[in-house]
């Protein structure tokens, strides 16, 4: 099985200018604190968040836009950006289409269980549950960067 | 600046020279009837300002009023002229008005940058107010109140500034938008993928990956930075090998520019889909585009009746009976709905200019692929052709695109007329292409050298260009930051100057207000901005009525409160608008005030403006009385205005000025107007001693009762004596003067009578004779009931050295 390093892209501040020029563009975000590490399971991470847009109406501007705002519903990720502030990252589905012949859904469920193998439970503000992909049903191996998130990387 | 003088020749209604010295800074009470040509004056100031008459420019009259100017006795080789002399006497200037080659032709004699400037300058302050503006701002919409504020303010030039300035804030996220770097980076990262299976978003992953994929190579050499790659590839490079790598290159290239195109061209197909369904809602309405061309004509329609240059209640244009405020309503509902229109029409253009420049991009895509290598082989000519057609559907779209006009909306393509393209032929193109380039690497799959060689070379490409794209989004985004803090900076100032400006003025309006309206249930007045969507969109005149909130004033106010907010409001604009002049001129402000709110504005003038020099004109003679009585000591003027067939306008003159005229010209041998001039004297003199004497004349209302003629008032004064047994009845003066009036009257009016300067002293002895009947030498007073002897049954004057018989 053929595997590929995903590597994260620098932090940018969680704020709204970093953010619109996000709108139309499809693919997972990572929303993760300034400092703090959550003590997970397994390991320690500023991780709190994996997001995707499948569409470029609801685009990863636009997901990160009602985050910002609040209007997502996740509590969580509102009470950390005003209390300890926030980056987050992205990946660009484009980047990945030619390598993940499934749907971004897939590939979110991909990294979130990914997450859970090596933290030992979800992201922090990652309230649903029911993912439904598990790494036999793709043919590739992806190797996630997740140190990216540590403290002081 | 204040005004040291003021003469008028020629003017409107004033047909002889009239001269107001203001000793330097004198304010002036004109009381004067209607027609008596007070506001001939104002007009002069105006004219002389402004260079037009907003009252007279109607398309009736024509050239701004200009041609209603001269008066109309005016013979056609003499000039009208304004001559305004200045407490900075580099100012002083005279404007004429005169026919040059039968042309209507003005002139400033001083033609100094220092009148230049000054007149410029004047233009943004308020100087005139007459009674039929008094509603006019009140009565604006909000948006013609912003306006008119904002152009005396300075805040349209900043407003336009703003605009410049929104629009390079859009050009640059418009121009993000079509770079589109996000995916260009992501391609490239996909690439990168494709090669070493991972992404590199550093430097240090970079050098990394390098350093894995030359393992197997075991060189003598550290991946440490590029030039080491450099001396790698060095290492690795065989010239056999070069062809094969420049043609994997190239393919690489086209691959990945018809795969951008493809993105390119999903944008292309959008776009024009959103700006189809913005020309069909255009069409639907299909008169829309028609009428934004009357835009023009319905705002200069509303200006015609804002103006009120025509009052009638019919439509300006076919003179149909209408009702004037119906009409106004009517024409403001019109004009905000093409301004609906005209901005569905702007994003519609805005929309068919970001096609074009899609195209335009693509096009670029697809004419550098036709220049690459791979295509130029022999066995590539099928998939040249191919793209060769997709450049020529690309060229008949940028055609259609660039022909497409909103003013034909009907011959704009429907999105499946307007570009097709198989998109599927142009995936297994793009197909076909990677497995050629597939081909080259499977044939030198056993050579780990190539491999390597070949891997390291495109990654190296593909990272440089990320780190290209990075850069130029970089320092894209950073102006376009900059740009942003710069404009909601600017917003954010001048928001605030407004509100600010607002503020301060509004407490002027409101202190004014007050002071001529205590306790009567306005209070708070204010101008208050009003936005849409973080723009300026207009200015609300707000107040408190009983303790609420409201707006606009005319809901509630009475014609007269009205008149005097209007009032307060250009006084208070005086105050904060007027740095340079120092002077208003108020034209029958009063007219619907009532009798306490008169006193109150007398009183304001004089309390709240004493530092202005104030032309005050007035017909109503009560006021006029209250204004002279409130300004007595108080450095004013107070002239009374008058119309005669013979003079036009006239100012009355003091009886000395008169005096000392008249006697320049017998000295100067001129009989020039002198008859008249004589007459006019003995007209005062008379109703002087008529009036010390108590001497009934016949009933007259108002102001005919001060256009008395000579005679009449000779002929009562003649009956009074002789009544009272007076002496001075039978002195032969009386008749000479029955006699010798006839000179004045003759040389007043058109008649062929020449006037001979003998008989206009004679007169003029005769005139001196009866006055000196009853003046004396001593005190100057004239014999006055006010001093009756009823002991001696005399009259006297205030010292009592002349006396007179005077029985019951």
């Amino acid at each position: 099985m053929q595997t590929f390093k995903i590597n994260f892209d620098k932090p940018q501040e969680f704020e709204l200018r970093n953010i619109k020029p996000l709108m139309g563009i499809c693919g997972l975000y990572f929303i993760f604190l300034r400092e703090t590490e959550i003590p997970y399971p397994f390991k320690r991470s500023r991780l709190i968040y994996i997001g995707m847009s499948e569409k470029k109406t609801n685009s990863i501007g636009k997901r990160l836009s009602d985050h910002f705002e609040g209007t997502s519903g996740n509590e969580g990720i509102v009470n950390y950006k005003n209390t300890e502030g926030l980056y987050f990252t992205y990946l660009n589905f484009e980047m990945l289409k030619q390598i993940w012949k499934h749907r971004i859904e897939d590939l979110e469920s991909y990294f979130i269980l990914d997450f859970l193998d090596k933290y030992g439970v979800y992201p922090i503000c990652n309230n649903k549950s029911g993912f439904e992909i598990k790494k036999h049903d793709v043919s590739i191996v992806l190797e996630i960067n997740w140190k990216y998130f540590e403290k002081g990387v | 600046m204040k005004l040291k003088s003021l003469e008028i020749n020629g003017f409107r209604g004033i047909r002889k020279d009239i001269c107001i010295d203001l000793d330097l800074s004198k304010s002036i009470l004109i009381y004067g009837d209607n027609g008596s040509g007070k506001s001939s004056i104002a007009d002069a100031f105006e004219w002389f300002y402004y260079d037009k008459i907003e009252h007279l420019s109607s398309e009736e009259i024509g050239t701004k009023g200009v041609s209603a100017l001269r008066n109309i006795f005016l013979s056609d080789n003499e000039d009208a002229y304004v001559e305004l002399n200045y407490s900075d006497s580099k100012c002083d200037s005279r404007k004429r008005l005169f026919y040059k080659k039968s042309k209507l032709t003005s002139e400033y004699s001083n033609v100094s940058q220092n009148i230049n400037d000054y007149l410029n300058m004047s233009l943004k302050e308020n100087l005139i107010l007459r009674y039929k503006d008094l509603l006019r701002f009140i009565l604006s919409t909000k948006a013609e109140k912003l306006e008119e504020i904002s152009q005396i303010i300075g805040f349209s030039e900043v407003s336009k500034i703003k605009g410049v300035l929104k629009k390079a804030v859009n050009d640059l996220k418009k121009e993000l938008k079509l770079k589109n770097f996000d995916y260009h980076i992501n391609a490239k990262q996909a690439h990168i993928i494709e090669q070493i299976g991972q992404n590199i978003t550093d430097d240090e992953q970079y050098l990394g990956a390098i350093r894995e994929l030359v393992i197997p190579l075991n060189l003598p050499i550290e991946v440490k930075d590029n030039s080491s790659i450099d001396t790698i590839l060095g290492l690795l490079k065989k010239p056999e090998d070069k062809e094969a790598i420049a043609l994997q290159l190239s393919y690489e290239k086209v691959i990945e520019n018809l795969s951008s195109f493809k993105v390119s061209f999903n944008s292309i197909c959008t776009s024009y889909k959103a700006f189809y369904e913005k020309c069909q809602q255009i069409a639907e309405d299909q008169e829309k585009f028609k009428k934004i061309s009357l835009e023009p004509l319905l705002s200069q329609g509303l200006s015609i009746l804002d103006k009120r240059l025509f009052e009638d209640d019919k439509c300006p244009l076919c003179l149909q009976d209408k009702s004037r405020d119906e009409l106004i309503d009517e024409l403001r509902k019109r004009i905000e709905e093409l301004s609906i229109f005209k901005k569905e029409k702007d994003a519609a253009e805005e929309e068919k200019n970001v096609i074009q420049r899609l195209i335009q991009g693509g096009l670029t895509e697809i004419e550098n692929i036709l220049k690459e290598k791979s295509l130029l082989l022999e066995e590539n000519s099928a998939l040249r052709r191919e793209i060769e057609q997709i450049k020529g559907t690309i060229l008949k779209a940028l055609e259609k695109i660039k022909k497409a006009s909103l003013s034909e909306v009907e011959l704009i393509n429907k999105p499946e007329d307007f570009i097709s393209l198989d998109i599927t032929a142009l995936q297994n193109s793009i197909s076909a292409l990677t497995s050629k380039k597939g081909k080259i690497i499977t044939g030198k799959k056993d050579d780990i050298i190539f491999t390597v060689y070949s891997k390291i070379i495109s990654v190296r490409q593909s990272y440089s260009e990320i780190k290209s794209y990075q850069k130029a989004l970089k320092i894209l985004t950073q102006q376009q930051q900059s740009m942003e803090l710069i404009y909601n900076e600017f917003v954010r100032r001048q928001r605030e100057g407004l509100c600010s400006f607002l503020e301060s003025i509004s407490k002027d309006i409101n202190d004014l207000y007050l002071f001529m309206n205590a306790s009567e249930n306005v209070s708070e007045i204010e101008l208050i901005p009003l936005d849409e969507d973080e723009e300026f969109v207009g200015i609300t005149l707000q107040f408190k009525f009983h303790g609420k909130p409201e707006s606009p004033p005319h809901k509630y106010l009475s014609e007269s409160h009205l008149n005097c907010l209007g009032i307060c409001l250009f006084l208070a604009s005086v105050k904060a608008f007027n740095k340079l002049n120092k002077f208003i001129v108020l034209d029958d402000v009063i007219s619907s005030f009532d009798t306490n709110h008169r006193a109150r504005f007398a009183r304001l003038l004089v309390e709240k403006f004493n530092d202005y020099q104030i032309f005050l004109f007035t017909h109503e003679k009560d006021w006029f009385e209250i204004v002279s009585n409130i300004v007595k000591g108080k450095n004013w003027l107070i002239k009374m205005m008058c119309w005669d067939y013979d003079s036009g306008a006239s100012i009355e003159e003091p009886l000395m000025d008169l005096k000392a005229r008249i006697e320049a010209k017998m000295k100067n041998l001129d009989p020039s107007e002198l008859g008249n001039m004589i007459r006019k004297y003995l007209e005062h003199i008379l109703k002087d001693i008529c009036h010390e004497l108590k001497v009934k004349v016949e009933f007259r209302f108002n102001e005919q009762n001060e256009n008395r003629m000579s005679n009449e008032l000779l002929s009562e004064l003649k009956s009074k004596l002789k009544d009272r047994k007076c002496v001075l009845k039978d002195q032969a003066v009386f008749g000479r003067l029955n006699a010798s009036m006839f000179l004045g009257n003759r040389t007043s009016h058109d008649s062929t009578f020449t006037e001979n300067i003998d008989d206009l002293k004679m007169f003029y002895g005769d005139v001196l004779e009866l006055e000196g009947l009853f003046r004396c030498d001593q005190c100057n007073n004239l014999m006055s009931k006010k001093h009756y002897d009823s002991v001696e049954n005399t009259v006297k004057c205030s010292c009592g050295k002349i006396k007179s018989s005077w029985k019951k």
